[in-house]
């Protein structure tokens, strides 16, 4: 017992000095890194660090928090292990990380696709996948023979509706007649309730089958059906569908998380709120959050057709929400009374809560 | 040939040595454990044993203990009561979501309050939300005479779609929340906090009074003399004054408005709103009725039971934190507490014997 002790006073010892040069990097993912696609994708960016700054950073993650009191506890946990850096990564982590944020001051807290920054130690970064669901609209609009869209939604937070809308606006310039219907499964992950709402589209004629949600369920649903097509969402998922898996937007947190970590070991780190789609400036510069992956299962021009649209949306010479936009009661959007060319991103983009003209049904409210 | 003889005499010290020998079980195994899950097992065990110290700041994890620590003794103290008597309550879990649907019922029914004085009648309205759900599968015990252990653990689930059902439909709050929630309590109705940053708050002292209550009347009383006596066989429980479905109805109730309270004080002070059921529930239902039996059904028992599991639970979420052991570790050694404990608790009555021979029976004192 004696020598027990002794090697772990060692250990703490030298566990203690390491700390001192080595910067702690906490992860908090929603689900596990097994779902293959969000949280996946967010322990990919945790593994890009540690092989961008090797030994000079010591990386943890907790996964399957629950994003209610436990998520409070497990964040603290965090911080009360000297982590130096704790990126939150699901949008309902928004209040337990502002919370937990306050009591450590000297910990600087990253949450992803949130809008609160209730102290100075809390930025916030999100992704604007909505210029892939620009291009999932184009070929939605090709492929679909019965112009049935079924369309997996999770929550009626902006980030989904944004999503839905792009779609819908990009649909309808290319297919009048296509129309969407938009099913809410109130989950991010759960494998079971999306290949139940992607069989139930199938069975009601839709032959083209779009997920906001995190598991290939859906993608391998549609395998099983011939003839119905799928886009992956969060990670490359076309493994799950050989003959059914058009194009996937992929999530790419890694250049965001290098850029951040560099910064609280340099001492640079402020509070931010960073939004990036194709590329990190809108402009084509830089390697931003979203790609586009494995472009199959169509016909070739149609693939050069959609790649030349994610250029355009990549250089910033397109816009995803281009004037005029027609809110669904057929209204002007705001943003593009007058000369407006776009919606803007404040406040329009961020706190989306409507719906685009020719979508049917009305948002939970 | 092993056989197991009844102890002439069962004493105090037979008792202690066996608890004894089931902590040294249990933490062979958990050592083993840490060594399977850990690259640095030496610190995980450390770090395990003295993770309160570890920290930032101690109060904090103390404050987690404490905190977890009162809801597994409430509900488990709850529980203990039926299974005294041979009744198996094992839906805590849904009785705690109904608590926690009744607290906000409550809520609701007193026309959303601002001022704290309103909270003992929403606590109420929690106790009698887990006592109703409670009294299902006793009412169906008493009536039809089915398995209250299946229904009561089959009432468990529907309480959590129910839960779910009432945050995605008639209560739901702001949709972009991003869960599915009501709206939440005003802060003026939520129990204090007693140290900042940490989980320690008015509600747990509640739970200790709900707690202490209880214990009185178990240890003190002639209802606890009743209850205890019942568990021996139906005729005493005759002798006592009882009925057998009496006994049913009164351990229900009794668990079914313990872990109610548990529900109605997590909802007001934890989480201020309710939230569909897998974000919200944590298991400190199903945990209790393993904190019960480690308690071997006494009061000061769960109490030490519930420290002690919290104590595992928050130091493996700790060590998870620090070292990246996967927090599994807390159920593993959670198992292997409750299969020594048990296991240890039979050499209580019985003794191991050794024999040579295959012996005749002498009765119905020998198991086998």
């Amino acid at each position: 017992m004696k020598k027990l002790l002794l090697t772990a006073a060692a250990t703490l010892l030298i566990g203690g000095l390491a700390h001192a040069d080595k910067t702690k990097v906490g992860f908090i993912y929603v689900g596990p890194i097994g779902d293959l696609g969000w949280t996946y994708r967010h322990d990919i960016g945790r593994l890009a660090i540690e092989k961008e700054f090797g030994d000079q950073v010591e990386t943890t993650y907790i996964e399957n928090v629950p994003e209610g009191a436990e998520a409070v506890k497990q964040i603290t946990q965090l911080a009360e292990t000297g982590h130096d850096i704790i990126f939150t990564t699901s949008f309902g982590f928004m209040d337990p990380t502002n919370q937990v944020a306050k009591q450590y001051p000297d910990v600087k807290f990253e949450h992803a696709t949130g809008f609160k920054r209730e102290s100075d130690n809390v930025s916030t970064f999100s992704a604007r996948f909505y210029e892939g669901r620009v291009v999932q609209g184009l070929l939605a609009a090709k492929m679909t023979k019965t112009n049935k869209i079924g369309y997996i939604a999770s929550f009626p937070i902006p980030e989904v509706v944004r999503g839905i809308n792009a779609f819908q606006l990009e649909l309808a310039k290319h297919n009048p007649d296509a129309k969407v219907d938009v099913k809410w499964v109130f989950t991010w992950f759960d494998p079971a309730k999306e290949a139940e709402a992607a069989q139930a589209f199938i069975d009601a004629g839709a032959d083209i089958i779009v997920q906001h949600t995190d598991s290939p369920a859906a993608m391998s649903i549609a395998e099983k059906n011939p003839g119905v097509y799928a886009f992956g969402q969060a990670s490359n998922m076309s493994r799950f569908g050989a003959t059914s898996h058009l194009v996937s937007i992929v999530d790419n947190w890694d250049s965001y998380y290098i850029d951040r970590v560099a910064a609280a070991i340099d001492g640079s780190w402020s509070q931010t709120d960073t939004w990036w789609g194709l590329s990190k400036d809108g402009q084509g510069n830089g390697v931003g959050m979203v790609e586009m992956a494995s472009y199959g299962n169509m016909p070739e021009e149609l693939i050069a057709e959609a790649v030349a649209l994610q250029e355009s949306l990549r250089s910033g010479e397109r816009h995803s929400f281009p004037c005029p936009v027609y809110k669904q009661d057929g209204e002007l959007a705001e943003d593009c009374a007058g000369d407006g060319k776009q919606l803007a991103d404040f406040p329009t983009l961020v706190s989306m809560d409507w719906y685009v003209q020719g979508i049917e049904g009305s948002l939970p409210k | 040939m092993i056989t197991l003889e009844r102890r002439a005499n069962v004493t105090h010290w037979t008792s202690l040595r066996s608890i004894g020998i089931a902590l040294i079980i249990t933490m062979l195994v958990s050592v083993l454990v840490l060594f399977i899950m850990s690259d640095q097992p030496a610190q995980a065990i450390w770090q395990m044993l003295t993770f309160p110290w570890q920290g930032r700041r101690m109060e904090v994890q103390l404050g987690l203990v404490l905190q977890q620590t009162a809801y597994l003794a409430t509900i488990a103290i709850g529980l203990s009561v039926g299974f005294r008597a041979n009744v198996w309550n094992i839906g805590a879990e849904g009785q705690f979501a109904l608590g926690s649907i009744g607290a906000y019922t409550g809520y609701l029914l007193l026309g959303s309050p601002e001022t704290l004085w309103a909270l003992p009648a929403i606590l109420a309205a929690g106790m009698i939300g887990g006592c109703l759900w409670a009294l299902i599968p006793a009412a169906l015990r008493v009536t039809c005479n089915t398995n209250e252990l299946l229904t009561s653990l089959m009432l468990v689930y529907i309480g959590g779609h129910l839960l779910t059902y009432l945050c995605i439909g008639p209560w739901k709050g702001d949709p972009k929340a991003g869960q599915a929630e009501t709206y939440p309590l005003p802060d003026s109705l939520r129990p204090a906090t007693l140290i900042s940053g940490t989980e320690l708050h008015a509600g747990l002292f509640i739970l200790l009074v709900a707690f202490i209550i209880l214990a009185a009347i178990l240890l003190f009383t002639l209802l606890g003399y009743r209850l205890r006596v019942a568990q021996h066989t139906p005729r005493a429980e005759r002798f006592a004054g009882f009925s057998p479905n009496n006994t049913v109805w009164m351990s229900f109730a009794i668990s079914g408005a313990m872990a109610g309270l548990a529900g109605a004080v997590y909802m007001t002070a934890e989480t201020g709103k309710l939230i569909q059921a897998e974000n919200y529930l944590e298991n400190f239902g199903f945990a209790a009725i393993v904190i019960a039996f480690l308690g071997r059904l006494n009061p000061i028992g769960i109490l030490l039971a519930a420290f002690m599991i919290s104590y595992v639970n928050v130091g493996a979420s700790y060590i998870q934190a620090a070292l990246r052991v996967d927090d599994s570790v807390a159920d593993l050694i959670e198992v292997a507490a409750l299969f020594s404990f048990l296991g240890t608790a039979t050499l209580d009555q019985y003794q191991l014997k050794f024999t040579r021979t295959l012996r005749k029976s002498r009765g119905p004192e020998v198991l086998s």
